[in-house]
């Protein structure tokens, strides 16, 4: 077992094959004989460093994702059943979960959190997506109206 | 709370409790007042509105500093837009091609739409704005579409574009009016033309109105090319004529594509041979489907520029005379063709197919007639073909043909089949099939007991064994049949199924049998005591068998058909149970 230290000093043991779903720990471990002494994670708070293990340690033993052929292909966002309920269940620090998993490496976790944002804001208009993320509208009346200009011609169409 | 906003004299102010604290009816001038007193009011209340609404903008933009998306690094809000807008089409799952593609309301607009960060960012992606789809309508198409073919150009920079281009809806309108539709379209295709060399996937669909299709001026090709289109799809562009403008045009643009890997013909294939050109070669062309015509010249010019070719599936053109004119002189060997799929051949094209080509790796083989064949079936040269290839087969599909059964069994026989094959389909429904072939094709007889007498007078006859076998399919005449199948299925299977004797071919799952039966107006011929007996067999013996009705349309066999009816009435079929 292995000791994970979080940003705010809570500690969690794992073991190794949970651990090593991540990239980064992957090689932290590699280099750490003696388990006694705990990995400090500063980036990450116990409460999301709790679900992230929770998530390791449910693929624990899958086959880790591989880089697709063609990153920049666009994918169909397909969630399965496990990962939705989890994701969904902590919508609140969804944010939180993906930058943990960005700094940690964990892709499939990166994947699951990336993909469940994107069904949020589909279906959404502009405004609605603004209220959802709490983003203010920046833009400036001239930028405003260059998209304006842009839409025009779909307005003829 | 109205006391510091609301400034009323201080007689006013008594007046009004005074009246408040009484039943005393207000006067003329009290209803003045109070009307005042209430007006004052209101403005106030608007005013306290305003500063709410200003302090939860203010709550909400602190709010914001704390929300999780505004941390995001651009790489993960990329993959997030990524996701949010739709996938990009291949050439085996196209969208709607009638769908124009992006609008302002679809998400790579959207998405720029949000705050000056993501419209940055989705600005940044060229992969976000590759994809267009360009519906024409109307003849003014074109021009409406100026604004977004120059913008999703110039924002996909030098990503590689996905461009699905149709036509429709011409309905009955008059000849000019469709040709204006596809001017428009040869002007947009014109429009995209300038950057032809980063055409990554193309699609065009004329949906339903080929035939009518008005001869048009198609922007020419660049010497340059298509060097980058990987798949291309061509939809009802035309069906008349194979040397039409937009014909010729379709031939032009993949000439110029040297890197093509998959052709979809969903049209009939223009010519492909162009006099004084320099041939075609597709050294990359994996896929070539042509499910509208194709001539058997054509084909073989595919054939001849394809090395790396691994599917073929293509329909013969029926509808001209088509001469095969290539002067071979030695064989095309096709070492990667895996699948090879043809139909509707005539009888003269067969020794052409079979005679010319090696196929080392095919695994899959499909031919099919076109429904006039005699009895002349090259059986030497389908037996070269095999031979000559050393493949192992593991899916063979022979349909309306006319080899007979004796060549049927021989084929099977072949190590090149026997040992590999596992799905089988023969569609011979024209002719009849024996109850030998149909047990056969279905398991393995266990040896014959030894017969003194029967070995002097003959050699005993040949068992049928395919291993592997897992599937079979065959489409038999169920009126003609009706007496082989009957002896069929009683004979073998009833008594297997008494018995629980397990079938003899372990790995066959699924048994698939077409029953066809002749179209008679008002008459409904039944196949359920077929079906029930076979479905027991099923339960027991975990083999799927499937019993499929399928009606023949008048036809040359109409009689024999009539002549199967006749008989089937002394048939006892209605007492086929278990």
């Amino acid at each position: 077992m292995f000791t994970l230290l979080s940003e705010d000093g809570i500690s969690f043991q794992a073991e190794r094959d949970v651990l090593e779903r991540s990239v980064l720990l992957k090689n932290m471990l590699e280099d750490v004989q003696d388990s006694s002494n705990s990995i400090p994670l500063p980036n990450v708070a116990s409460a999301v460093l709790e679900k992230v293990l929770h998530f390791c340690e449910h693929h624990r033993g899958d086959p880790l994702p591989v880089p697709e052929e063609d990153e920049t292909r666009m994918r169909k966002i397909v969630i399965e059943d496990w990962d939705y309920d989890f994701i969904s269940a902590n919508c609140d620090i969804v944010f939180e979960i993906i930058m943990a998993a960005n700094y940690l490496d964990i892709k499939d976790l990166l994947d699951l959190g990336c993909k469940y944002v994107a069904s949020l804001i589909k279906g959404k208009s502009t405004e609605q997506i603004r209220e959802l993320f709490h983003i203010v509208n920046d833009l400036t009346p001239e930028e405003e109206e260059k998209i304006k200009k842009e839409n025009q011609w779909a307005e003829a169409v | 709370m109205a006391q510091n906003a609301i400034s009323l004299g201080e007689d006013d102010t008594a007046r009004l409790n005074f009246l408040l604290s009484s039943n005393e009816p207000p006067s003329s001038l009290d209803i003045k007042l109070i009307n005042g007193s209430i007006e004052m009011i209101n403005q106030y209340l608007a005013r306290l509105q305003m500063r709410i609404k200003q302090y939860q903008q203010q709550k909400l933009r602190y709010k914001s500093l704390l929300c999780g998306v505004r941390k995001l690094p651009a790489e993960i809000l990329s993959e997030i837009f990524v996701l949010c807008t739709n996938p990009r089409p291949t050439i085996d799952e196209r969208d709607d091609r009638c769908v124009l593609y992006p609008k302002p309301s679809d998400y790579p607009c959207r998405l720029s739409q949000v705050c000056r960060r993501w419209r940055d960012i989705a600005k940044s992606m060229p992969s976000l704005w590759s994809c267009i789809s360009l519906p024409h309508y109307t003849p003014v198409a074109q021009t409406k579409y100026a604004g977004i073919v120059q913008r999703a150009l110039e924002l996909s920079r030098q990503s590689p574009l996905y461009l699905t281009l149709s036509i429709s809806a011409f309905g009955n309108r008059e000849q000019t009016h469709k040709k204006k539709i596809v001017e428009a379209v040869a002007g947009t295709l014109d429009d995209l033309m300038t950057q032809i060399s980063r055409w990554r996937y193309f699609d065009f669909c004329a949906y339903a109105y080929c035939a009518e299709l008005p001869a048009t001026s198609f922007p020419a090709i660049p010497s340059s090319g298509a060097p980058n289109l990987i798949e291309a799809c061509f939809s009802d562009w035309h069906h008349q004529d194979h040397a039409s403008d937009a014909a010729n045009w379709t031939t032009e643009l993949l000439r110029a594509s040297p890197n093509i890997r998959h052709i979809i013909f969903n049209a009939l294939v223009p010519s492909l041979r162009v006099p004084d050109a320099a041939p075609i070669s597709w050294v990359h062309l994996q896929t070539f489907e042509a499910q509208s015509g194709i001539q058997i010249d054509d084909l073989f010019t595919v054939f001849m520029s394809c090395p790396c070719l691994q599917t073929c599936d293509v329909s013969l053109d029926t509808k001209v005379e088509d001469p095969f004119t290539h002067q071979l002189e030695e064989g095309i060997a096709l070492e990667h063709l895996r699948t090879l799929t043809i139909i509707y051949i005539r009888e003269e094209q067969l020794p052409v197919l079979l005679r010319w080509l090696t196929l080392p790796s095919l695994k899959q083989l499909t031919l099919e007639g076109a429904g006039e064949m005699t009895d002349d079936w090259p059986d030497d040269l389908f037996t070269g073909l095999l031979i000559r290839s050393r493949c192992n087969l593991e899916a063979l599909s022979l349909r309306d043909l006319s080899f007979s059964e004796t060549e049927l069994i021989t084929y099977l026989q072949l190590p090149g089949l026997r040992d590999t094959l596992e799905v089988l389909e023969i569609d011979q429904w024209r002719t009849s099939m024996s109850t030998e072939l149909l047990q056969m094709l279905t398991f393995k007889f266990p040896d014959p007991p030894p017969s003194p007498s029967l070995t002097l007078s003959s050699p005993p006859p040949p068992i049928l064994e395919l291993p592997k076998l897992k599937d079979v399919t065959f489409t038999i005449n169920a009126m003609v049949q009706a007496v082989a199948l009957r002896h069929f299925v009683a004979s073998r299977w009833y008594e297997a199924a008494r018995n629980d004797v397990p079938l003899p071919v372990a790995r066959l799952k699924s048994i698939r049998v077409y029953l066809a039966v002749p179209y008679v107006p008002n008459v409904e011929l039944s196949i359920e005591p077929i079906k029930r007996v076979f479905s027991r067999i099923s339960l027991l013996h975990e083999t799927q068998v499937h019993l499929i009705r399928h009606i023949i349309q008048s036809g040359p066999q109409e009689q024999e058909m009539y002549d199967g009816i006749q008989r089937l009435d002394r048939l006892p079929i209605h007492e086929w149970t278990i």
